[in-house]
């Protein structure tokens, strides 16, 4: 990076720093620290829920799927604007006249203790975890592209991440979302305009539309009934629109957003504003992605994006190998640049474009074909599977943007983990506190007594993500763990909310097994079934609440 | 009025009050899903007039 790129992006962490200093003078006891006194406007809760949910993940890794795939992902966020609904009418209302600080708090309100404990338990041990991946997964990627050490990266982020989320709590979290989003919005259309400003002059928006068209890069709905299929409309349409109501509806993270909100109407605003906006943003990230591939039409790609990999595979037995595979790329790439030219040129002068076509798809085969035996190299030489997908959109802007962009576009990315990351730790910290600490501990705790905690739980828990973040690379099988019991957690929960407000006659210790019998159910799914990891959700939600009710219906019985 | 009641009858407001003068809470839900409905539509005529893999 360049002195400018530097001046950018620490002027960014700067700004966080001192704004989340200038809001955090609000915060006065536990129900500012973590609700903001419930005094927020819905434009900030509906930027910081969106903040929080695009972590540095989205940039990095969905425009990478997109690169690859195209458009198909999308279809997983179709249902969210329809979850937007059905939370301002059924989960919103509930939540914020029961005047709790945590979902699970809601839980036992209505149903009894253990099932408050269980769900806030399950919820720390997989958002826990989940916080040190939100720090590892961006920093992995950048150390490696910018030349930056691993470490120093992680704990930079962390560092300050847990600074303004000790000192400022929701309220500072909150404005410095807003601050961060708006930053990625930028960044979005920084890197579309970038991505058109590379393309050669004579390329227009009607080639760059039919050059992606040529692979099905366009194509944002699959109406494909194959269970096993991961992204279609119907995996999308059902599993996604469970798996966003788990999200969005159960999980603390983001019900804690729109806790703070100054009335009910505020806090339902804050949501259809992410039902109108979630989806266009989402479309412009996967754009970025096509783009990309477009790009690499007129540029040659990297046969592997990450850098650390190709080096490892050239100083291996398979170097030989891999520099044929290196010569075969770079001479399929230059027979695809002269085609995509001809075609373009044909197309301007209204000619016939069908063998052109022909050999520009067939090019792009071999280049895939290519990629995926690089990547077979990569595996056979590091004995786990190569993640390059997450290293093509780093990888284009080190490499192409100028000075300066550079800098704004790395800001945007660490925004972008940052912005997740300090949700996570007040989500954590607030149900430590609140559905432990204080319920179990210290219930007669004044005000300053419990605030002083909750900093403390928010230190704590911010250097366990840390933690995790530096150790990641060591803890493979035990993240997975911990990942696949949140995969079976969520659903479940959700059937537990579901049951809450739907069914009348569910009580406590139906709530309690429907949780346990949706997670097993999920469990026993996900082992002998290939069914896309969307519908996950659905059965944990379907067999919680069925099983539930059934429990709760015997259980009054008796 | 105690500052407990003031917060209920805010709450309250909020849920019956109209966000403006023609636009209701229902009003606004059917617009969402209007919006999606719309949203599929166009992305699914997207996937058929640009998909260019044949001739």
């Amino acid at each position: 990076m360049s002195t400018l790129d530097w001046v950018i992006f620490s002027f960014y962490f700067v700004a966080v720093v001192a704004f989340a200093y200038w809001q955090s003078r609000k915060n006065v006891g536990v129900e500012g620290y973590f609700l903001a006194n419930r005094r927020l406007p819905w434009g900030a809760i509906g930027l910081s829920v969106m903040a929080t949910q695009a972590s540095a993940i989205t940039f990095i890794g969905t425009t990478g799927q997109a690169y690859e795939n195209g458009m198909e992902f999308i279809q997983v966020y179709l249902p969210q604007p329809l979850v937007m609904v059905l939370l301002c009418v059924l989960f919103v209302p509930f939540f914020y006249r029961a005047k709790i600080f945590t979902a699970y708090e809601y839980l036992e309100k209505r149903f009894d203790a253990k099932t408050r404990s269980l769900t806030s338990f399950l919820f720390l041990l997989s958002r826990g975890m989940a916080a040190g991946i939100v720090m590892y997964a961006p920093a992995v990627v950048l150390s490696v592209i910018m030349g930056w050490d691993e470490t120093a990266t992680i704990l930079i982020m962390g560092v300050v991440t847990i600074l303004y989320t000790m000192m400022g709590g929701i309220t500072a979290v909150i404005w410095t979302d807003v601050l961060q989003m708006l930053m990625m919005f930028i960044g979005i259309v920084v890197a579309l305009v970038a991505l058109f400003g590379a393309l050669p002059p004579e390329v227009d928006m009607g080639d760059v539309v039919y050059i992606g068209g040529i692979q099905q890069m366009w194509k944002s709905i699959d109406l494909s009934w194959d269970p096993t299929n991961t992204y279609t409309l119907w995996s999308g349409l059902i599993g996604g629109f469970f798996l966003a109501l788990a999200y969005f509806g159960c999980d603390q993270s983001q019900v804690q957003r729109y806790l703070t909100a100054s009335s009910l109407k505020q806090s339902r605003l804050s949501l259809i504003f992410n039902a109108f906006a979630k989806v266009p943003m989402q479309i412009a990230i996967l754009a970025i992605g096509v783009l990309l591939f477009v790009f690499y039409h007129f540029e040659r790609p990297p046969l592997i994006f990450n850098p650390a990999e190709t080096t490892l595979v050239e100083n291996s037995s398979h170097a030989q190998e891999f520099a044929e595979l290196e010569a075969k790329h770079q001479k399929t790439h230059n027979l695809r640049k002269n085609a995509t030219l001809s075609l373009l040129q044909a197309r301007h002068n209204g000619e016939n474009l069908e063998s052109w076509r022909q050999q520009i798809s067939q090019y792009d085969q071999q280049l895939s074909n290519l990629r995926n035996e690089s990547k077979q190299l990569v595996q056979n030489v590091r004995g786990t599977s190569s993640n390059d997908v997450n290293y093509v959109f780093p990888s284009y802007l080190v490499t192409y943007l100028p000075s300066g962009v550079l800098g704004l576009m790395i800001a945007v990315m660490i925004a972008a983990a940052m912005s997740s990351l300090d949700s996570e730790l007040t989500a954590l910290s607030s149900a430590t506190i609140v559905d432990f600490y204080r319920r179990y501990l210290q219930p007669e705790a004044s005000s300053k007594h419990l605030l002083m905690a909750s900093r403390g739980a928010t230190l704590c828990w911010g250097l366990f993500a840390s933690g995790v973040a530096l150790y990641a690379g060591q803890l493979g099988s035990l993240i997975e763990a911990v990942n696949r019991v949140g995969s079976y957690f969520y659903g479940s929960l959700l059937g537990v909310f579901l049951l809450a407000f739907l069914v009348k006659q569910a009580n406590g210790t139906g709530a309690f097994w429907g949780l346990l019998a949706g997670m097993l159910s999920v469990f026993f799914v996900s082992l002998t079934t290939d069914i896309s990891y969307l519908y996950y959700n659905v059965v944990g939600a379907m067999v919680g609440v069925v099983v539930g009710t059934l429990v709760s219906l015997s259980t009054v019985k008796r | 009025m105690n500052n407990k009641h003031r917060i209920q009858d805010r709450d309250l407001e909020g849920e019956k009050e109209k966000l403006n003068s023609s636009l209701t809470w229902n009003r606004l839900y059917v617009l969402v899903v209007i919006y999606t409905v719309l949203l599929i539509g166009l992305l699914y005529v997207v996937t058929i007039l640009l998909d260019h893999s044949s001739s």
